[in-house]
């Protein structure tokens, strides 16, 4: 009965104990690599990223565009050759009768 | 049999009791009372101090396109004591870099044991190299990780300047050096037995670096550069310069020297006489003294005018009497000397200053320069007379274009600047206009604008219209002075000219100055057309509106007899 107690009231949850601590230890080195992995691919997709942004900005570079301009036969204009359109606002529409608004979208019920 | 078996129990019992009882035992030991010991002996094995310098900071123009900007690029090295094949290392290097096999393995053979192979491999290659040295199996094996700085506008590079991976060496990249620093990272890293790393501790960083925005314009600095590369090539120039300054502002939308040089930022540190460029000066202060006006006439001395019994003042071409608005369209010496003799030595001096000449404008470049001015009590009469048409003074380019910019924007001079806004983590600090001074009126400007019409309508200046628009300007052509000698040789001048358009609503100032051209020599034949080229480009890319009525027939006709082609 006396060996029984030790072994139930000591020795088991010392060694309890010790497992978890073990456990957790393996959990957060297995953790470790896992993260340390993560932090090389983040550090690999940002690189590769930094390239894709090198490769956008020297195709929009503007000696890029004026060789595809010329490949293409383009030429700068002349200042008087270029017509600027004047910004026009669109008008406000006309107040519509009481049958018509009945057939109107209500902004509110959206019907 | 029964106590039998229970006797056996007990053995193996307390066998297995004393088993755990040694291991909890030894564990004790291990982790207890030898922790300090063989964790000093665990850290020097596997952990490691890293230190980690990240990108330095970008740079941007007016409109947020990157101009300087990092990569990742790798060294590649070998140890040769680590792996005697290097043949093999070679083979496979060779066949994916495409670069020769006997070059690695001649470099390898010379070395005792580290050997650099390669250097500044981009992703690509590095990726293709890394797997098939590990398909292959191939020991001895570093890739070096540094940073590169690229240009993806591939324009502004002497504004920029350069830097290695860890300090700029001139241009912004120095001026700016302490903020585009790239951070240091420190970390403490614990590796396995194969190197592969478990934990990261105490990983600590500097500040990160700022961002730069810049006021340059990629788009209207990139075709400044082309243009000016033309007219210096066709011309057979031994340097050109342009710079574009957006009026309202101040600010510096574009800076180009040909040739290229990334030590001397030649538009704010190459010094020159301004020649007929700096008559629009004197014009300005004379007519804000009333030491000179619209219907006043001058005697030009049929083209040459004895001054002293040794100094004799020419004109390009011989004249007798102009009005004030010929003799500035004509770009006559003689009428101007008169006009400054007029001025006096006092305000002429006064007006130089004012004006901007004779300081620098702390850009931050270290190599700006002041320019060179004569000191009011040395000068003499003839020293009066030569400045008013630009000659025993020195200025830089940025000072006669900043100067142009004071009378395009109603008489106040405005501080250039190149750096529209600095952006890091803590704070935004912003650039934007800054008058220094009110140096003539509005209305004397107004009179000065409608003389610098007059010069590109009916003067110097005609190959610089632009048909729709207004532009004001002033040709120079100045003789340049032997350095041997101090005399002026006549066949090498530097030509120039400034001004900005549309006249009635100034938008931008240019110049471009032309050193030394073989070709054409006059500032009207050979920098007038050159500005004329940029400013149409920058009314096309910035829509500006046209300001003179025309008729577009005769404009298609007139450009197709002038057979421009571009």
């Amino acid at each position: 009965m006396k060996r029984f107690s030790f072994f139930k009231n000591i020795l088991l949850p010392v060694l309890a104990v010790l497992f978890l601590a073990v456990s957790v230890n393996v959990f957060r080195v297995k953790l470790g690599y896992c993260i340390e992995r993560t932090k090389k691919e983040t550090a690999k997709l940002r690189i590769e990223n930094d390239y894709l942004a090198k490769k956008i900005a020297y195709a929009r570079s503007p000696k890029k565009l004026e060789e595809y301009a010329r490949s293409a036969e383009l030429k700068y204009p002349e200042p008087y050759s270029i017509v600027m359109l004047e910004e026009i606002k669109a008008p406000k529409p006309k107040k519509t009768g009481w049958l018509a608004s009945i057939f109107s979208r209500n902004p509110k019920t959206n019907i | 049999m029964n106590s039998g078996f229970k006797l056996r129990a007990k053995i193996i019992f307390y066998f297995f009791i004393a088993g755990i009882f040694a291991a909890a035992v030894r564990l004790f030991w291990l982790q207890v009372i030898s922790h300090r010991e063989i964790k000093t002996i665990g850290e020097k094995e596997f952990k490691k101090t890293v230190k980690e310098i990240s990108a330095r900071g970008r740079i941007y123009d007016s409109s947020g396109l990157t101009l300087a900007d990092s990569i990742v690029v790798w060294d590649l090295a070998f140890m040769k004591k680590e792996n005697q094949d290097f043949q093999s290392f070679c083979r496979i290097f060779s066949q994916v870099s495409q670069k020769p096999q006997n070059e690695c393995l001649a470099r390898i053979k010379k070395a005792k044991n580290y050997v650099k192979i390669d250097k500044a491999i981009e992703m690509s290659v590095y990726e293709k190299l890394s797997s098939a040295f590990k398909e292959n199996r191939v020991n001895g094996v570093i890739f070096e990780p540094h940073q590169k700085r690229i240009y993806p506008q591939e324009t502004g590079r002497e504004v920029i300047g350069l830097s290695n991976e860890e300090n700029g060496l001139t241009g912004i990249e120095l001026v700016y050096d302490s903020r585009l620093k790239g951070a240091v990272k420190q970390k403490e890293i614990i590796k396995d037995r194969k190197g592969e790393a478990v934990f990261t501790e105490n990983e600590t960083q500097d500040r990160p670096p700022s961002e730069i925005y810049l006021s340059i314009d990629s788009k209207i600095q990139f075709f400044t550069e082309e243009i000016i590369k033309k007219y210096s090539l066709d011309s057979g120039a031994d340097i050109a310069i342009g710079i574009v300054q957006e009026v309202k502002t101040g600010k510096i939308a574009a800076l180009a020297a040909y040739p290229q040089n990334f030590i001397n930022l030649m538009p704010i540190e190459w010094v020159y006489e301004p020649g007929s460029t700096f008559k629009t000066i004197t014009l300005s202060a004379a007519l804000q003294e009333n030491a000179a006006d619209e219907n006043d006439s001058y005697y030009c001395e049929n083209g040459a005018w004895k001054f002293s019994p040794k100094i004799t003042i020419r004109d390009h071409e011989p004249e007798k009497t102009l009005k004030l608005a010929e003799v500035f369209e004509k770009s006559s010496n003689i009428g101007f000397a008169k006009i400054g003799l007029k001025l006096g030595a006092e305000k002429m001096y006064l007006y130089t200053k004012a004006f901007g000449f004779g300081s620098a404008y702390d850009l931050g470049f270290p190599g700006e320069s002041r320019g060179i001015l004569k000191e009011l009590k040395n000068y003499k009469p003839i020293d009066v007379a030569v400045t008013s048409f630009g000659h025993s003074i020195a200025a830089t380019p940025l000072q006669v274009i900043n100067a142009y910019t004071a009378i395009a924007s109603d008489g106040i001079l405005l501080k250039p600047y190149v750096v529209e806004k600095i952006k890091d983590q803590e704070e935004e600090k912003t650039f934007s206009r800054t008058e220094i001074r009110r140096v003539i009126s509005k209305e004397t400007s107004e009179r000065v604008k409608k003389m610098l019409l007059g010069v590109v309508d009916r003067g110097t200046g005609r190959n610089a219209a632009i048909i729709g628009y207004s532009v004001a300007g002033k040709t120079g052509t100045s003789n340049k002075i032997d350095p041997k000698t101090g005399k002026y040789v006549e066949k090498k001048n530097v030509a120039s000219f400034c001004g900005f358009f549309p006249a009635s609503a100034p938008e931008y100032t240019i110049l471009v100055i032309i050193d030394n051209p073989k070709k054409y020599h006059y500032g009207g034949e050979t920098a007038a057309p050159a500005f004329r080229e940029i400013a149409k480009r920058i009314i096309n890319l910035k829509n500006i509106k046209p300001d003179r009525s025309f008729d577009y027939k005769e404009a298609v006709k007139t450009s197709y007899s002038k057979n421009i082609t571009d």
